[in-house]
């Protein structure tokens, strides 16, 4: 059930973050999000969400993949589910799948990402 | 035979001697010419320039005979000299033979033995002169096609491009420099050697077997990287003119830099195709929200999606709009219209063309162009300087925040007109600063996360300016704003007036 679970969506296309905070409002999420690695760790630490939901490459190569870590490093946001969105280009560091040491993250999904997805990836990770 | 005459210089101080042999000579159509002695014999030989025969005594006031024989030797090494004396004995004959005399006849000698002799010596003249010349030909001969192979192996180990030749059986029967230095470990092996021991690349040996056992003639062409370079390797068969296969040439052509390029090509066009296919799916997820009412239907969050959607797709126009540009600009097809051109009027038109949008944000807009008389005229391209200045300030514009200021300003020094475009908006940090002209850059924060940008716009004002000859200068930090200098070469520093 959605009542009351918080996602936080970062990611710095703002127009995507609108079209995927819009269909999950709708269906009874609470979202909050970020722009950028840095403000996302901030908002994670500030609202202690439910998922988060990340953008692999923001402004460098490597900005989702930091926030990943620093997320899992922190003890406030350590048990956070995260779900990372990745495009074809990008290049994942020696493996594919998640990856305790390297990728901390619970699932990969490919950009571009139907809202209806994201939708069906957010419930199987809360549920 | 001789074309013309055969000269003959007899030299005796018998003044009978001299007056029977010149009868006798003369008679057979030879022009004669006496000495009486062995100095008046030189004297004569060099302002004759030489004789064909000389026929002289041995016993003569101021030089003998022997001392002459040496003397003409030294002279003309072709030159016949016949003795003729009474005083003959073997020594003497032999003597004279040693000094170089060709022949001896004792006095007295009857006209047909003179006329012998003469004859003789002429045709032994004649053939040895002859002898000479092939002789000297044949060296010359020989030059030229030492000279034409040593000009081959001078071509050939001149060659940029490595040449390996392999005989029938595969074994290595020339390569040049460029071979040596390609496959170092090729030369350490004396010709000839077989390939698969010289050369440690089994892709380069089998190509080079593969066209020399071939029953067709056959062509081949790869590419083989050998260590950190590329090369591109042609192997073709070495045919005798009956067409049978006498071995194999191949020429190994380095093509790293091509290589670099062609990467650096794919990996662009890989970049191009990230930046626009986010966008695009963005917009189709926004567009899809509205239409597929997955998200409710709310009519002015809607609406709001779809002047998004319109945004994006308008920024996403100009981006392909300036990647044309750009490539038109990196393959030379992007042809610049240069003439006087006014700095003022440009900027000013650029400026009034951004008006509204600064009103918009409460910006305030200033342009000081001060005596439009003092600006010098600049040559440029006007589109592209409008291109340029409108570009600047549509940058001023957006990174500043609502109430801030944009000042420009044109000026000139005589040598460079110069517009500058300040703000007090966000600002760069220098790692930013430095990275702000690179293709698709653009700074990624909180503020700039709501501004639309191709991150092209920069990269092609500085290109515009390199073209132009002028210069870009920017000055900024964090929170304090920035500005970005452009100057132009004015028309009389331009053309060196």
């Amino acid at each position: 059930m959605s009542e009351g679970r918080k996602v936080l969506l970062v990611d710095d296309d703002v127009d995507l973050v609108a079209v995927n905070r819009a269909v999950l409002e709708s269906h009874g999420y609470t979202v909050c999000v970020a722009h950028s690695g840095p403000a996302g760790l901030q908002k994670a630490k500030a609202e202690r969400p439910d998922l988060v939901v990340l953008d692999v490459m923001m402004g460098t190569n490597s900005e989702g993949f930091d926030l990943a870590r620093a997320l899992r490093a922190d003890e406030a946001t350590r048990g956070i589910p995260l779900i990372m969105v990745t495009s074809v280009h990008t290049t994942v560091p020696f493996r594919f799948e998640p990856d305790p040491q390297f990728l901390p993250v619970d699932r990969f999904v490919e950009k571009p990402l139907p809202p209806e997805s994201l939708l069906k990836e957010v419930e199987r990770l809360l549920a | 035979m001789a074309e013309r005459p055969s000269r003959i210089l007899v030299v005796d101080d018998e003044v009978g001697m001299r007056d029977g042999c010149r009868r006798i000579l003369a008679s057979e159509g030879y022009e004669v010419e006496t000495a009486e002695d062995g100095q008046a014999a030189m004297e004569k030989f060099r302002a004759a320039g030489g004789f064909d025969v000389v026929i002289s005594d041995l016993r003569m006031p101021r030089m003998g005979g022997m001392d002459l024989i040496e003397a003409l030797r030294a002279l003309d090494e072709d030159a016949l000299l016949l003795v003729i004396t009474a005083y003959a004995t073997i020594d003497t004959a032999v003597d004279a033979t040693k000094r170089g005399a060709y022949g001896y006849i004792p006095k007295p000698f009857t006209p047909d033995e003179l006329l012998l002799h003469v004859r003789n010596g002429l045709e032994k003249r004649a053939l040895r002169i002859e002898a000479k010349a092939l002789r000297e030909e044949r060296e010359r001969r020989l030059l030229e096609v030492a000279f034409e192979r040593s000009k081959s192996t001078t071509i050939l180990h001149c060659m940029t491009d490595g040449v390996l030749v392999v005989n029938r059986e595969g074994r290595i029967v020339l390569r040049n420099a460029a071979l040596s230095r390609i496959l170092p470990s090729c030369s350490d092996h004396p010709l000839p050697v077989p390939v698969a021991e010289a050369v440690e690349l089994p892709e380069l040996v089998s190509m080079v077997m593969e066209v020399v056992q071939a029953e067709a003639q056959v062509i081949a062409s790869r590419e083989i990287a050998i260590g950190p370079c590329t090369y591109m390797v042609n192997a073709a068969p070495v045919l005798e003119p009956s067409g049978e296969t006498l071995g194999a040439v191949a020429v190994l052509r380095d093509i790293t830099a091509l290589k670099k390029l062609e990467i650096a090509k794919s990996m662009f066009v890989s970049m191009v195709a990230h930046e626009l296919k986010s966008p695009l799916a963005t917009i189709e997820s926004s567009l899809d929200i509205v239409l597929s009412g997955i998200a409710g239907s709310d009519p002015d969050r809607d609406r709001q999606m779809l002047q998004r959607a319109r945004l994006r797709a308008s920024t996403l126009r100009t981006l392909v709009s300036d990647l044309l540009n750009l490539t038109a600009i990196q393959t030379g097809n992007f042809r610049l219209k240069r003439q006087h051109a006014d700095l003022c009027a440009i900027v000013r038109e650029a400026v009034d063309a951004q008006s509204d949008r600064a009103a918009e944000k409460r910006i305030e807009l200033l342009l000081e162009c001060g005596d439009p008389s003092a600006v010098d005229p600049i040559l440029a391209d006007t589109n592209a300087v409008r291109s340029v200045v409108s570009n600047l300030v549509d940058n001023a514009i957006k990174y500043t925040p609502e109430g801030g200021h944009v000042h420009v300003r044109v000026d000139s020094n005589g040598l460079y007109a110069r517009v500058i475009v300040k703000d007090d908006g966000i600002g760069m940090s220098p790692a930013e600063r430095d990275r702000i002209f690179d293709e698709f850059f653009r700074v990624k924060n909180d503020y700039t996360a709501h501004v639309p940008g191709t991150g092209l716009g920069l990269t092609l004002v500085r290109r515009l300016v390199d073209m132009h000859q002028g210069r870009i200068e920017v000055d900024s930090a964090p929170g304090k704003g920035s500005v970005f200098s452009v100057s132009f070469p004015t028309v009389s520093y331009a053309t060196g007036m």
